[in-house]
């Protein structure tokens, strides 16, 4: 108490007395760091940073000094290319103008969590996420998906209406950034049973898939829903993983509570 | 608990979710923390709990025992949710209620403690003050720990 009292007489101190701010400039400094500092769970730089609410800030951050350039691989500009065809329709031909050439991150902030790819860091590489869907604008969270962040890149696209616009401004377009994930793949039929058990318990339980990858999909940021904890199981002699979705923002928990009925 | 401490072992969890000790439960280990507990109950006991007593062969009390817990579960995932809304109270209301009437005459020798009394009335504290990380005791008690941990001389003011 005595210390949290003192602080509150200098933060006064310094902001009323700009000579003595002036003196101390150099420990001010110093202390605006430590005031702020984001200790873990207490929010503090949150709280002591009022400009959030002032101002919008982006959801999406990351370091762009440690941004790497390199060719997106064949597999991954492939899926690429037919995600800008479902998402972003342009005229036949056009997609020819798409380079392969991109910006590479290992791992990026949304909404204050982190995701990177699995060679970066693997535990935050599993990921809950919404497979995008040609010619549906529905975002039915039963569709979503467990998956492995491989590649997460930048990249501008010469030929949207967008880019073009703006280049004709004489403007450069801020690169999007695209994620390369491997969904797991699907149960086989007869494992179905074996599933349910833990379907049954809604987000709490979880539920099982193949330990395999399917081949690499293109998504957004915001096709993300949530990490997911996963553990590998050998369940009946089959090597499977359970995934553990972990939502505490109940964009996946509200819509799969329990479906059994409570007795009240 | 070999069950339990073996497929904990090989869970990979995001970085935001605090490790939980390898050989918690043993007299070595001691104490756990509430948010140790919290993880244990939530994330590594169903996985090995459903594998163990979820199957059509586990025993009937097993599945009863477990149906219990998964209540439990339900009600503590939706009371810890980072932004709750009245829906989702009415059910940790009915989760937590569940929990314990089948808790009763599950556990018949088990007495029911104020920590239940008191998780039956939380519902009317998440409408009254929101989401659980905003008023939590752990908030309050890693504010205590931050400026337990700033130098001081023990004068007052300046």
């Amino acid at each position: 108490m005595h210390s949290s009292v003192r602080e509150a007489n200098f933060q006064a101190l310094l902001s009323d007395d700009s000579e003595v701010r002036s003196h101390v400039s150099d420990l001010v400094e110093v202390y605006e760091a430590i005031r702020t500092e984001d200790v873990r769970g207490t929010r503090l730089a949150h709280m002591v940073n009022a400009a959030h609410v002032t101002q919008p800030q982006s959801d999406l951050v990351y370091d762009g000094t440690r941004l790497r350039e390199s060719s997106l691989p064949a597999s991954a500009l492939a899926s690429f290319i037919q995600f800008l065809d479902c998402n972003y329709p342009v005229t036949a031909g056009s997609r020819d103008m798409i380079s392969a050439e991109a910006k590479f991150l290992d791992s990026f902030s949304l909404r204050g969590v982190q995701y990177s790819t699995m060679s970066y860091r693997t535990r935050n590489s599993h990921i809950l996420f919404r497979p995008f869907q040609p010619g549906s604008a529905s975002k039915a969270l039963g569709h979503s998906k467990p998956g492995q962040i491989t590649h997460i890149f930048l990249h501008s696209l010469p030929s949207s209406p967008h880019s073009r616009a703006q280049a004709a401004q004489g403007g450069s377009r801020r690169p999007d950034v695209y994620l390369c994930v491997q969904p797991y793949s699907f149960l086989q039929p007869e494992l179905c049973d074996t599933d349910r058990m833990y379907r049954r318990f809604g987000f709490a339980g979880g539920f099982l898939c193949q330990r395999e990858l399917a081949p690499i999909i293109v998504i957004e940021p915001p096709n993300i829903v949530c990490h997911v904890a996963v553990t590998p199981l050998n369940i009946k002699g089959h090597p499977l993983l359970h995934i553990l979705p972990m939502d505490r923002v109940r964009l996946w928990v509200s819509s799969h509570f329990r479906s059994k009925e409570l007795i009240v | 608990m070999e069950a339990i401490w073996a497929d904990m072992a090989l869970t990979e969890l995001p970085s935001w979710v605090t490790d939980v000790p390898c050989n918690w439960g043993t007299a070595a280990r001691g104490k756990l923390s509430a948010n140790n507990w919290r993880v244990i109950c939530t994330v590594h006991l169903p996985i090995t709990l459903i594998r163990l007593w979820g199957g059509d062969h586990a025993p009937e009390d097993r599945k009863n025992k477990l149906e219990n817990f998964m209540d439990l579960v339900c009600a503590v995932q939706i009371a810890n949710l980072r932004s709750i809304s009245k829906k989702e109270i009415e059910l940790y209301e009915r989760y937590i209620f569940h929990y314990m009437t089948r808790f009763k005459s599950l556990y018949k020798l088990a007495k029911v403690k104020p920590i239940h009394h008191a998780a039956l009335h939380y519902g009317d504290i998440l409408r009254g003050f929101g989401p659980a990380h905003t008023h939590s005791a752990a908030f309050y008690e890693r504010f205590i720990h931050s400026m337990q941990s700033k130098n001081h001389n023990m004068k007052f003011g300046l």
